[in-house]
């Protein structure tokens, strides 16, 4: 009831009414979306790359992706440039972050959302999208690290500890050997765990 | 970006265009455990690619006949062919890829390759994996010595020995060429030497020396053979002289390089012809194994080598016999070697099947003891001695002429397993020593006995299930956890294909011995159909591929302990696997096809 509320408020604050589709719900279809940004400060991060896709029944839509470049505002720092692998030259081509992000939400339309501490990708998100909309992502959101968490803790009661680490994680489900470290990989390997964690969890 | 691995067949395959379209269109799909991914009869959408987990393929009879896992493919022919009559299951957490029909379709019609595999019959594939194995030929062409190549024992002459001399020399010791000796001098002496004297009209009293080629052409021991080859093309020459630290020690002859670049063993047959005493029998036995790893890395396949080993075999059976056995016994008994080696196809000596069939009249004491004293020289040879004790060491199967026919006609009466048994090995017998004749004279006693003996042929062809409590677990087999991943390819694949043909065979009256040669000729005389056949004698040969590599890693591995014809599943390759299925599938279809035919229920 009380989210039915927050959402209708929502739509009310929404300033462009093209938008209004990000209020369609999508049953059968989620998105496992992932960005790489220059540092954790959402305040001063800049987004580099945006890779998402659609999660369908038991099936990662790997045909049915998304990923783009974004251009950056600001030189960007070798340090960073060694995490991620974007040098500025695969950037020259990237589009600006506001083009990139109408783009996302095309993709994702009403579709809920799946990610690692996707907390933080909303957020990175949303700072570029209030001023453009007028509102926040307002589709339900599903945190993989709290289904590991779940999972976990089913599985060993009297250890409350759970390594929420990526590569912890990746590990402990198999799935260690998958190329990573790009927006579009990650997104993909975040979709095959929230598919097995749903599994394991015996959800539906 | 790569998603999808390109590196294993038949996607390394693709070229950079086919690459991005299936990037592109590739799904990724999570089944669980026991979850059906296909339907039997069901139209089939997807060509499937394990990611991660374990798949099983359960025949229309229920029974797994297959396993799939990391980078297997499945299930193309389905694919091509619309539906699936086999039932696929998840037997442990899966992550498969799929690609949409259409876009296998249409990289099929893109790239033959590719295609190819998607569509080929067992035997096709099987031969496209052959292919793959040419390169190394080359590389021996480049990397052989002249000391691995050359002959060792040159023949000498003197300068002043006379022409008719020499002429005997080289005959007796099949040789076409001797180095002459001549004040300090070291010359050759060759075959062209007679042609130009016939020209000349000169005497056969004449010395050597003048008719020899002192201005020598000679290769260092240490050379490439290439280089040795070169001089010999450049020169327009049969031969050049060896040299080691620049003293004459042998010749290389053109015919020596192509023998040893293409046969290493036509050196073996050749030192085989020449010998004298069983030590040196030994010796040569030794050289064996090493050929048949030369020939393997040069890419000969098994049946291939089997038949040669075949022909070494006999060869050395028969000098070994001879040396051994008193003329008149020789000319009054026939030996023969029976089973696999009668067959030729036993590449590696794993045993001694063999037999004496005496003419009457031989003294019985003398074969006796000759006949142990073979026995004994095989296992000098390296042929451990049989476990069913058939050889000519154990009376049973040392017997006058009539007491063989009466001892084989007996077997055919009492089908009880043993005689049976004894009658398939006998049945693959192969004179190779004596008096030929008495085998054929068995053997046609033989076929007078068991005329449309329809029980018989029935109990006879029934043992083609024999090991059938192992086939049928052996993909099951794999999914016990912990346990060594290893199969009994001879008794889980040879066996029932030897065995099958062999009872074909039998009926259809077929004199061959070799199991692919029966083949042919119950294909000619439409038996069995021609696809069948080819499929058959396909398996059949990757089969005995896989098991002499299994047995050449025991070999290799120095653990002579270890029990034989173990595979090792996990050491084989996506495809090597991939067609050990379509084998174990041909191997299983073709029981059927023998139940079927004699009538066996089980």
């Amino acid at each position: 009831m009380f989210k039915r509320f927050l959402r209708g408020r929502e739509r009310k604050k929404l300033t462009n009414p093209d938008y209004d589709f990000l209020f369609d719900d999508v049953h059968d279809e989620l998105v496992s979306f992932d960005c790489e940004t220059t540092s954790l400060d959402v305040k001063e991060a800049e987004i580099l790359s945006i890779g998402a896709v659609k999660i369908r029944d038991n099936q990662v839509l790997a045909s049915e992706s998304f990923y783009v470049l974004v251009k950056p505002e600001n030189p960007m720092e070798a340090a960073n440039i060694s995490v991620h692998g974007l040098r500025p030259k695969d950037l020259s081509d990237g589009i600006p972050v506001e083009e990139a992000v109408k783009q996302l939400l095309a993709f994702i339309g009403g579709r809920e959302l799946v990610g690692y501490y996707l907390e933080y990708d909303v957020a990175m998100i949303n700072k570029f999208l209030k001023p453009m909309i007028g509102i926040k992502l307002p589709n339900k959101q599903t945190d993989v690290s709290s289904l590991y968490h779940r999972w976990q803790g089913k599985e060993n009661i009297h250890d409350s500890y759970v390594d929420l680490r990526l590569d912890s994680m990746c590990k402990k489900l198999g799935l260690n050997d998958l190329p990573r470290h790009d927006a579009l990989n990650d997104s993909i390997n975040v979709a095959l765990m929230y598919l097995l964690l749903k599994r394991r969890l015996g959800l539906r | 970006m790569e998603r999808f691995d390109f590196n294993y067949a038949p996607f390394d395959y693709l070229n950079n265009s086919e690459r991005i379209l299936l990037q592109k269109s590739v799904n990724i799909a999570f089944f669980h455990d026991d979850e059906t991914i296909i339907k039997p009869e069901e139209p089939i959408e997807f060509l499937y690619v394990v990611m991660k987990g374990l798949v099983k393929e359960i025949g229309a009879d229920g029974e797994m006949v297959s396993l799939y896992r990391t980078h297997d493919t499945f299930e193309a022919r389905g694919l091509i062919e619309g539906i699936s009559h086999h039932q696929f299951i998840v037997e442990e957490e899966a992550l498969v890829y799929t690609i949409p029909k259409a876009v296998v379709l249409e990289i099929i019609d893109a790239n033959p390759r590719f295609g190819a595999y998607c569509y080929a019959s067992v035997a096709d594939k099987f031969a496209s994996l052959s292919n793959t194995k040419n390169e190394s030929e080359f590389e021996s062409l480049f990397t052989a010595k002249v000391r691995d190549a050359y002959r060792n024992n040159p023949t000498w002459l003197e300068g002043s020995d006379k022409v008719f001399h020499a002429a005997e020399v080289l005959k007796e010791r099949k040789t076409k060429s001797a180095l002459v000796r001549h004040e300090d001098k070291v010359g050759v002496f060759t075959e062209s030497a007679f042609r130009d004297m016939v020209i000349a009209g000169a005497s056969s009293d004449e010395p050597v020396y003048k008719w020899s080629a002192f201005d020598l052409i000679a290769a260092d021991i240490d050379d490439f053979v290439f280089n040795a080859l070169l001089k010999m093309m450049s020169y327009r020459i049969q031969r050049v002289v060896v040299t080691e630290n620049g003293t004459p020690v042998g010749t290389l002859e053109q015919i020596d390089v192509l023998a040893y670049l293409s046969n290493h063993s036509h050196l073996v047959a050749q030192r085989l012809e020449r010998a004298k005493t069983i030590d040196e029998l030994v010796d040569i036995a030794g050289q064996m194994t090493d050929s048949i790893r030369l020939l393997r890395s040069n890419g000969v396949r098994a049946p291939q080598l089997a038949q040669l080993m075949q022909v070494l075999n006999t060869s050395l059976f028969e000098k070994a016999w001879r040396i051994l056995a008193p003329t008149d016994l020789y000319e009054n008994s026939c030996l023969i070697v029976m089973g696999s080696e009668g067959r030729g196809e036993q590449i590696l000596k794993t045993d001694q099947d063999n037999a004496l069939i005496l003419g009457e009249g031989v003294d019985i004491d003398l074969a006796t003891e000759t006949a142990e004293k073979f026995s004994e020289t095989l296992t000098k040879l390296g042929y451990p001695p049989c476990p069913g004790k058939i050889m000519v060491n154990n009376p049973q199967w040392r017997k006058t002429l009539p007491e063989f026919k009466k001892m084989v006609s007996g077997w055919c009466v009492s089908p009880s397993g043993e005689s049976m048994m004894n009658l398939a090995i006998f049945i693959d017998a192969k004179a190779v020593a004596g008096d030929i004749s008495m085998l054929a004279e068995v053997k046609a006693h033989l076929q007078k006995v068991m005329i449309n003996d329809v029980g018989m042929l029935m109990s006879f062809a029934r043992a083609v299930d024999q090991f059938d409590s192992q086939s049928k677990g052996f993909f099951p087999q794999l999914l016990k956890r912990g346990q060594s991943e290893k199969m009994d390819i001879k008794k889980m694949g040879q066996f029932p294909v030897v065995h099958g043909i062999r009872a074909l065979s039998l009926e259809a009256r077929i004199e061959e011995t070799n199991t692919f040669e029966r083949i042919h000729h119950l294909v000619r005389l439409k038996v069995i159909d021609e696809s069948l056949g080819k499929d058959v004698a396909e398996a059949l040969n990757y089969i005995m591929d896989l098991r002499l590599t299994a047995n050449l890693a025991v070999l290799d591995g120095g653990k002579t302990g270890e029990a034989p014809n173990q595979l090792d599943f996990d050491s084989l390759s996506t495809l090597e696997r991939d067609l050990l299925k379509d084998a174990l599938q041909v191997v299983k279809r073709f029981k059927n096809v023998i139940r079927h035919h004699f009538h066996i229920t089980s």
